[in-house]
């Protein structure tokens, strides 16, 4: 029986299968193509798109029909990126569903076409990015669940059904992996015997995802086979909310926009409605993805550059095309502060020179770089990366990068059907820790209701106090704290306003506390003396954008 | 499980028992062996077009994966994805042409674009850049080493041949990593190709092997015979004898595990382009493997007639010494010993009486 797995993209949603290949110990994968709703026609494509459009009557349509049609017909019905609004428990007032809820309308679809097809599902793993948060993982398993209500298929029902997550990076190599062992020996990419340190560098529509796996076998005297692979993940990067989207946004802005402006200067007079600004934004971002894509193909094979017309833009019932005449300095100009190493959340290349920074895992010592995610196609970014590296050597290349993690997920699904007590050591979401230096000060396990009082000292004088707090499956052994960056409960860090400034050599307490109805812990700080807590942070409780802006 | 599947099931296991052979002899007429180096093949051989990449795969075997044309290879009005096959629609884009769906054509047509339909229809010299149009993108991202075009007849094989004539003179900077580019004509058979993937197992004169297709409710049943499949297709009326066949295949989306011996393939595609991958790396080697048997056949006739030679020259110098002798008689009959003695110099005339 076929296993699935699911890529639940920002921009696009993947299902793949897998099965046994020739060979008992090999797998075969197989990304299926879709049938997009809405449309007549029996087009199909790799993926779902992962937009979705609300009628104000009806059921709503997801895929490519939204993605193309929905910014014409109601743009403040049309919702894309979701994923990035995922584990906060937001509401989207003006399509009244939970970005949990939306991304349950995908997996359905998905799963609905291969279900038509009479396959049957007993395991399905659905990828999610490496650094998401314990409330993140929490609203993709909701979604999961409402696909299955949804769908009403008897296979599906059940204490038994199987739905088990996986880090995109994970899957990714996973995925990789198996194509490898495919191959002759002598044609394979990973020498596993040398038990190498494999950076996974996932850029895909909205999200950077940095991994460092080491791979070893259990057995070194074992099978040359999966089951005897031993996945360890040493570090994963913080969330990093940067991806083809931010591309396709900086074009549409900083190029488009402009571009537009001049070739019909009128529309700077002209008032729009919120719809119309909408649907404005929405169309100059899908030509500036078509651009990104011609660019990118243009450059593969001519330095000059590209004249690129774009289709006409209807607004206020008039239509607008324009031409772009770009050359690949322009666009390397303009791709810059994406492209060279600065620091800053939106960037190619400083969330690698963090990672290695915070995990204290050397360069030299990552044997493998790779590049994995449907941006890795980008021909600037991948220059840019094999400029950082340093050559491209080391750099594992896998011939349909954006549909590794779904393919990965499919391989892990079928692993965890067939070979009993295969696992991946990757961290899950079942301890807390809270780091305010270099160390993770306090833990609160799975088992505990709460951890130990803190004590520190200011070491400045400030108003603010920096801190992290982190989730993962095992407490982390002494001595290796340092090494283990668990999934961050919230990303980034976060700089806690202390209510006054404080001056420097100032005692501060910390405890965690776990709230008695989630697994989600509160935090309690303590100023000085005083004997009620300067702040109480509920995580479970930052729930809108207004009062995560409170602390960032 | 399906009905369906589990006729199939029934039909599998009772084949099995009965008639895999589970040991080949270990000592063939001759060894095959296959070289294989990363390949691309594109099979042009029918409605659409298709690339399939090839690698030497664990335990010996052939690794054949579909090349995904991609959208950065299209044109840019179609939506986005990744196409096992395409058209052979094509538009010319700046200098490039790039590929399309035909049905792209009257809307880029109404653009300003100048479209060919198919490439096999355009004129000669336009050709190669239609072709390199098709191939350049794959082409250049994988590093391939070798690359084979899989046509249907020996006009468009002609055609292929030119137009790399033309790219590698054109193009050098881009073909130069090539050590090989090959046309072939597809042949009837070419769906037994697959039933050679594996190289203990090569196959012996008169063999017999089945394609079953689960789907689609009927079967292929292939011969080997001096080098070649020869191919019929099995109706539901028709009865074959089970214990003769040792090899089989199945095409089937909804079987997922095979039993050991037993080829799969999900999907008619996936049987093509195994096929196309199969062929095109076995028909060299069944090439020289036949010549080399016809080079041995001649070989042995040619030890035969020189025995014969050799056996004639015996007889006719035997010939030549009765004659010797039979002159030397006739002139001086021998004296008689007691009996008369008759000696025939070929002569026509009757024998004396006894």
């Amino acid at each position: 029986m076929p296993a699935f797995g699911i890529d639940l993209g920002t921009t696009t949603t993947l299902i793949a299968l897998a099965r046994q290949g020739k060979d008992p110990e090999s797998i075969e994968t197989d990304v299926r193509n879709l049938k997009q709703p809405g449309y007549e026609d029996e087009r199909e494509l790799n993926h779902l798109p992962s937009v979705a459009f609300f009628p104000d009557a009806g059921e709503p349509v997801v895929g490519l029909w939204a993605k193309e049609n929905g910014p014409y017909v109601g743009p403040t019905r049309c919702v894309r990126a979701v994923k990035r609004l995922m584990g906060r428990d937001l509401f989207l007032d003006q399509i009244g569903r939970t970005p949990s809820e939306v991304s349950a309308l995908y997996l359905k679809e998905v799963l609905r076409q291969v279900l038509d097809k009479g396959y049957a599902m007993d395991e399905l793993t659905v990828t999610v990015p490496a650094s998401y948060t314990t409330n993140q993982r929490g609203d993709t398993l909701r979604a999961i669940d409402k696909a299955f209500d949804a769908l009403e298929e008897q296979r599906l029902r059940g204490e038994q059904r199987g739905r088990l997550l996986i880090s995109e990076p994970v899957a990714a190599l996973l995925a990789f992996i198996a194509w490898d062992m495919l191959k002759a020996r002598h044609a394979r990419q990973i020498d596993v015997d040398r038990q190498p340190k494999i950076l996974v560098y996932d850029i895909g529509g909205g999200t950077l995802d940095l991994t460092i796996v080491e791979l070893a076998w259990r057995d070194p005297h074992g099978s040359y086979s999966l089951d005897n692979l031993q996945f360890s993940v040493l570090a994963i990067s913080r969330h990093n909310q940067f991806g083809g989207e931010d591309f396709d946004l900086r074009l549409a802005h900083e190029l488009l926009y402009p571009r537009l402006l001049e070739a019909s200067p009128d529309l700077e007079r002209i008032e729009l409605t919120r719809e119309e600004r909408l649907a404005l934004r929405y169309d100059l971002i899908n030509e500036a993805e078509r651009l990104k894509i011609e660019l990118n193909m243009e450059l593969e094979f001519d330095e000059e550059g590209i004249l690129f017309r774009t289709r006409p833009l209807s607004i206020c019932g008039q239509e607008h095309d324009f031409t772009v005449d770009l050359s690949r300095h322009q666009y390397e100009e303009l791709m810059a502060p994406f492209l060279k190493e600065r620091e800053g959340a939106k960037n190619a290349l400083w969330p690698i020179t963090e990672l290695l920074k915070e995990s204290g895992i050397g360069r030299e010592d990552i044997r493998y770089f790779f590049p994995v995610g449907g941006m890795a196609r980008l021909l600037p970014l991948q220059e840019a990366l094999v400029r950082y590296w340093g050559g491209k050597e080391s750099f594992l290349k896998f011939p349909v990068p954006d549909e590794a993690i779904a393919q990965g997920a499919a391989v892990y699904s079928y692993l965890k059907s067939t070979r009993q007590g295969f696992k991946i050591e990757e961290p899950a979401a079942d301890a807390y820790y809270v780091r305010l230096t270099k160390e993770f000060d306090l833990l609160l396990r799975r088992d505990q209701q709460s951890s130990e009082r803190q004590r520190y000292i200011l070491e400045n004088t400030g108003n603010k106090l920096l801190l992290q707090i982190f989730a993962g499956a095992d407490p982390p052994a002494d001595g290796e704290l340092e090494s283990i960056y668990h999934t961050l409960i919230y990303q980034g860090g976060t700089a806690i306003p202390l209510g006054g400034v404080y001056n420097k050599g100032t005692p501060v307490t910390i405890e965690m506390e776990r709230r008695y109805d989630t697994k989600v812990p509160v935090v309690r700080i303590w100023i000085g003396n005083s004997t009620e807590p300067v702040d109480v942070i509920d995580f479970d409780e930052l729930k809108s954008e207004q009062e995560e802006a409170r602390y960032a | 499980m399906t009905n369906q599947d589990d006729i199939l099931a029934r039909l599998i296991c009772l084949f099995e028992d009965y008639t895999i052979r589970r040991c080949w002899p270990q000592e063939t007429e001759q060894s095959l062996t296959l070289s294989i180096v990363p390949t691309l093949v594109f099979d042009m051989s029918g409605e659409k077009a298709q690339a399939i990449r090839v690698s030497p795969g664990s335990d010996g075997r052939i690794l054949v994966e579909l090349s995904k044309f991609e959208k950065v290879y299209l044109a840019a009005s179609m939506p986005n994805g990744t196409w096992d096959e395409v058209d052979y629609s094509m538009y010319l884009k700046g200098r490039h042409w790039l590929l399309c769906a035909v049905t792209e054509i009257p809307e880029l047509r109404e653009s300003g674009y100048e479209c060919i339909e198919s490439i096999w229809n355009s004129p000669p010299d336009q050709f190669p850049d239609l072709l390199w149009g098709l191939i350049r993108w794959q082409l250049r991202r994988d590093g391939f080493q070798q690359l084979w075009f899989v046509v249907s007849s020996s006009d468009e094989a002609q055609m292929v041949r030119s137009a790399l004539v033309a790219l590698t003179q054109n193009k050098p900077n881009a073909t130069g990593k090539l050590q090989l580019a090959q046309v072939v004509q597809s042949t009837d058979s070419l769906r037994g190709f697959p039933f050679l993937d594996d190289p203990h197992r090569p196959p012996e004169e008169g063999e017999q092997m089945l394609l079953l297709y689960a789907q689609e409710g009927y079967a292929d049943l292939f011969q080997w015979s001096q080098g070649r499949f020869a191919c019929r297709r099995l109706t539901a009326k028709q009865t074959i004898d089970l214990t003769l066949v040792s090899r089989l295949a199945i095409c089937s989306d909804t079987l997922d595990r095979p039993p050991e011996g037993v080829l799969l393939f999900h999907s008619v595609q996936d049987l093509e382009s195994q096929a196309i991958a199969h062929y095109v790396m076995w028909q060299p080697v069944l090439h020289q493997w036949e010549a080399e048997r016809k080079r041995r056949c001649v070989q042995q006739l040619q030890r035969r007639i020189a025995q014969l030679e050799d056996e004639n020259r015996d007889i006719e110098a035997a010939v030549r010494r009765s004659r010797h002798v039979l002159k030397r008689l006739s002139a001086n009959p021998p004296l008689s010993t007691g009996g008369d003695v008759c000696l025939h110099s070929g002569s026509t005339s009757a024998p004396p009486p006894p």
